[in-house]
């Protein structure tokens, strides 16, 4: 078995172990490869998560000085959940996270889902937990001038936001996203204890049929990690020296 | 809904699998966190005054920073002793995946705690080695003991967000064969999942202990943060 061979498997996928070991996968996954469905789990969970860690985000911000009692009240104790929510997401591990996903919806509400929503679910609600403190961030980093420029101008606190706020936060957020990206697809790893055909599952099926080669593999399975991961955190320099330039014009 | 906490986790042998899987879980994110600070520092060491890192940190760096925990542990478990039996006909000894598992851990953190540091040392006025040239001191006595105490203050939240990241990393053990004593709290909750098909149970309990132990280190490191922010302090200098 030679390199390029064991690329196309990796890339493809490995169909007919995937039946052997689990009948129950859906039919989509047999066509998908290893590397394929982790940056298909990767870009899925990361893009589910943006509404919920927009929610909490809004959520977590602190209400003017200017606001009613109750509205101040109403707004800390949300924000309070919403840290509280997202402190928890924060303390588990990735893997736990997944097995309770895995093990969970079956002996609590008798529900049986395809591995791969399972697996996405996990991950969007890892991701959110993340994502959330980058948006937080994100707005708080705004200059409180221009918000004040924009309300003298007599703008509405929702144009304010989606007008002036959000287009300045984005700037700093996208590398920080793309770090979380990154991150996220290093993670989907974990998910080869759980059977879902990933790029590390698909090399631990390859090792049932070539236990010989099991060295080769692992080391091209290492170096597509590092080099996906690699060439984000390159992108990241490029997004920070990009972002840099802007803020100072 | 029917959760059976008293049978499946209050009940021996299976508590006493659970603590002693704390008990590693514990040893492991110390062994591997300690490690990695000493390596981290190490690396850090090699870099330039100025807070340039050297060739041989960056490309450390480089490599482990960008190698997801679960695959290096499969190829340092699994394809290592491979390799040294193919090519060395040497077989390593029994019980060698708890060294490899923290060694593989402590390279991940330290690739991460040493560009955190780097970092710290960039907010290090370059005056002060100066200063500590013009004393008369060697390039090491200027690092340890002017400039990396002062970017270890710098840089002490973001490297306890690294320790602490290192301690839930410690689940990923799950995948490779560890000794049955050696095994963390992920591997002994499978392994009771695995005798009596009840997961829901320990893995709620594993759960809830990984919450109290990400808090409890955090607690913890908040502690030593401000121990260091009084021991070092640069207005006290002045």
């Amino acid at each position: 078995m030679n390199v390029t061979e064991l690329l196309t498997i990796l890339w493809q996928g490995f169909p007919k172990a995937a039946e052997f070991i689990n009948p129950s996968y859906p039919r989509f996954l047999q066509l998908t490869g290893g590397l394929q469905l982790s940056l298909l789990i990767a870009i899925c969970s990361f893009l589910l998560a943006i509404v919920p860690a927009f929610i909490l985000a809004i959520l977590r911000q602190k209400s003017n000085r200017q606001a009613s009692t109750i509205n101040k009240i109403v707004t800390s104790f949300f924000s309070v959940i919403a840290k509280l929510l997202t402190e928890i997401l924060r303390g588990i591990p990735i893997m736990t996270l997944a097995l309770l996903f895995f093990y969970l919806p079956y002996p609590l509400f008798k529900l049986r889902v395809p591995p791969i929503l399972l697996a996405i679910a996990a991950f969007t609600i890892y991701t959110s937990a993340y994502m959330t403190e980058i948006f937080r961030s994100g707005f708080n980093a705004v200059n409180k001038n221009t918000i004040e420029a924009a309300k003298l101008l007599g703008l509405s606190s929702f144009s304010i936001f989606f007008r002036i706020r959000l287009p300045i936060a984005i700037r700093t957020m996208v590398p920080t996203l793309v770090n979380l990206f990154i991150t996220i697809f290093k993670d989907t790893s974990v998910l080869t204890a759980l059977a879902v055909g990933e790029l590390t599952y698909t090399s631990r099926l390859l090792f049932v049929s070539a236990p010989g080669n099991y060295t080769l593999i692992l080391i091209l399975v290492v170096s597509i990690y590092w080099a996906v991961s690699f060439l984000g955190s390159k992108a990241i320099k490029i997004l920070e020296s990009k972002t840099l330039i802007g803020s100072h014009k | 809904m029917n959760m059976n906490l008293g049978k499946y986790v209050f009940n021996e042998p299976y508590f006493g699998w659970l603590l002693n899987g704390i008990g590693n879980t514990l040893l492991i994110s110390f062994l591997s966190g300690s490690l990695a600070l000493l390596l981290g520092i190490l690396l850090t060491s090699s870099a330039k005054p100025q807070g340039k890192p050297s060739t041989f940190s960056l490309i450390f760096t480089d490599i482990f920073r960008n190698i997801p925990p679960v695959p290096m542990l499969l190829l340092l478990s699994i394809g290592l002793p491979q390799i040294f039996s193919k090519y060395f006909h040497y077989s390593l000894p029994s019980g060698f995946e708890f060294k490899i598992l923290i060694l593989g851990l402590s390279f991940n953190t330290a690739a991460y705690i040493s560009e955190i540091l780097i970092a710290g040392l960039r907010g290090v006025p370059t005056k002060q080695y100066e200063a500590g040239v013009s004393l008369g001191l060697g390039r090491m006595k200027i690092f340890f003991l002017i400039q990396l105490p002062q970017a270890f203050r710098i840089s002490f939240p973001a490297i306890s967000t690294r320790l602490i990241h290192n301690m839930k990393n410690s689940s990923v053990a799950l995948v490779i064969p560890l000794n049955l004593d050696r095994m963390e709290l992920m591997g002994q909750t499978s392994r009771i999942a695995g005798q009596t098909f009840a997961w829901a149970e320990p893995l709620l309990f594993s759960t809830a202990i990984y919450l109290v132990l990400a808090y409890a280190l955090s607690v913890l490191l908040a502690r030593i943060s401000a121990i260091i922010d009084r021991k070092v302090n640069p207005d006290e200098c002045n």
